[in-house]
């Protein structure tokens, strides 16, 4: 028996072993399939179907207006955003 | 130029390019563009501006939260910005929009600091378009065992539409998890990940891959047949275990149904 044959008669004695769980496991899933949304995606929806609520009071004109603000968790991630940099 | 005069449609189309081309800037409203008071204009103009950034904002959010938590919702709201200037929108679909950011970001000057961040929005990415793919039973593990060895090594597989795989020199999968509820934050995000993105049971998921896994998944999807993608993952990680793997890729729904396992 050669390498590729070993290799895959293995893997079908893993098919064979496993297969009564996926077959559970499917049905599980069935029973829970009703009614999954996006987390978000139906505010987004409606945000983005005409206009959005949150913008319309927003005038956006000014590009100065845009600053580079270390609010996020990436400095917990070890980084450090530049201080005060600049768009471009 | 007032709206009031009858216009000829080459009129009207330079008048909308132009109200176009305005939107997308960041100067004042042309006054030309509009009648009336040019104050007015100018404010109603901002308004509108304004909503355009705000969905930019809203729907990339919906796309990359994670990427959103990284940044802060400030910095996000103006890449958002920046991106829908730079990256004309080409689908009517807000939930494609978006679909440029990863390689965006690669050159995103404010970010030359975090090179992670392209990879983090790689894999937000394939999660967003597995929870928006087209339906398609998968592949089952009992159809499989049926097969003779000779049969399933021959089999080619196609990975499920809603799969994909991630590859980082970053630890993205774990800075990933570190924003889902009750996550942690990773000690060393200098580190390798391999992930499938896929669809079990309705929900995007993200599974960590072992190197040989993804050596094999890699050559399943771009074309070979599943002896040698299995070969392939065992070359690439002497602990490769094709009883493990290949169950564990099945129950997660990683491949289309075979159009004719019996004749592969």
């Amino acid at each position: 028996m050669n390498r590729r044959n070993l290799i895959l008669a293995a893997a079908l004695t893993g098919l064979t072993a496993l297969g009564a769980t996926n077959v559970m496991a499917a049905k599980d899933g069935k029973e829970k399939c009703y009614g999954i949304a996006k987390a978000g995606a139906n505010d987004c929806a409606d945000a983005t179907g005409t206009h959005s609520c949150a913008g319309q009071a927003k005038v956006d004109n000014d590009p100065n207006e845009w600053k580079y603000v270390d609010k996020g968790t990436c400095e917990e991630m070890g980084g450090s955003l530049k201080p005060g940099a600049s768009k471009k | 130029m007032p709206w009031t005069r009858k216009r000829s449609v080459p009129e009207l189309r330079d008048l909308q390019a132009r109200f176009a081309a305005a939107l997308l800037s960041s100067d004042e409203a042309p006054a030309e563009l509009f009648s009336g008071s040019g104050e007015l204009a100018a404010r109603r103009f901002a308004l509108y501006r304004g909503n355009l950034s705000a969905n930019w904002d809203r729907s990339l959010g919906n796309a990359y939260p994670v990427l959103r938590q990284l940044l802060g919702a400030e910095f996000f709201r103006g890449l958002a910005r920046e991106y829908g200037r730079d990256v004309p929108l080409c689908a009517g679909d807000l939930n494609r929009f978006g679909d440029r950011l990863p390689e965006y970001l690669e050159t995103f000057e404010p970010l030359s600091d975090y090179p992670y961040m392209p990879d983090v929005a790689r894999l937000e990415w394939a999660l967003h378009t597995a929870h928006y793919a087209h339906n398609a039973p998968a592949a089952s593990a009992p159809a499989l065992a049926s097969m003779d060895t000779e049969a399933l090594g021959a089999l080619r597989l196609r990975l499920h539409p809603a799969c994909s795989l991630v590859y980082s020199a970053w630890a993205v999968e774990a800075i990933w998890r570190a924003h889902q509820p009750g996550g942690r934050t990773p000690g060393n995000i200098r580190a390798e990940s391999r992930t499938l993105i896929c669809r079990p049971a309705w929900r995007a998921e993200v599974l960590p891959l072992s190197r040989g896994e993804f050596a094999a998944l890699d050559a399943i999807r771009t074309g070979a047949d599943l002896g040698t993608a299995l070969e392939t993952a065992q070359d690439a990680e002497t602990a490769f275990d094709p009883a493990v793997g290949l169950s564990r890729w099945l129950g997660r729904g990683a491949f289309l149904v075979p159009a004719d396992p019996s004749s592969a």
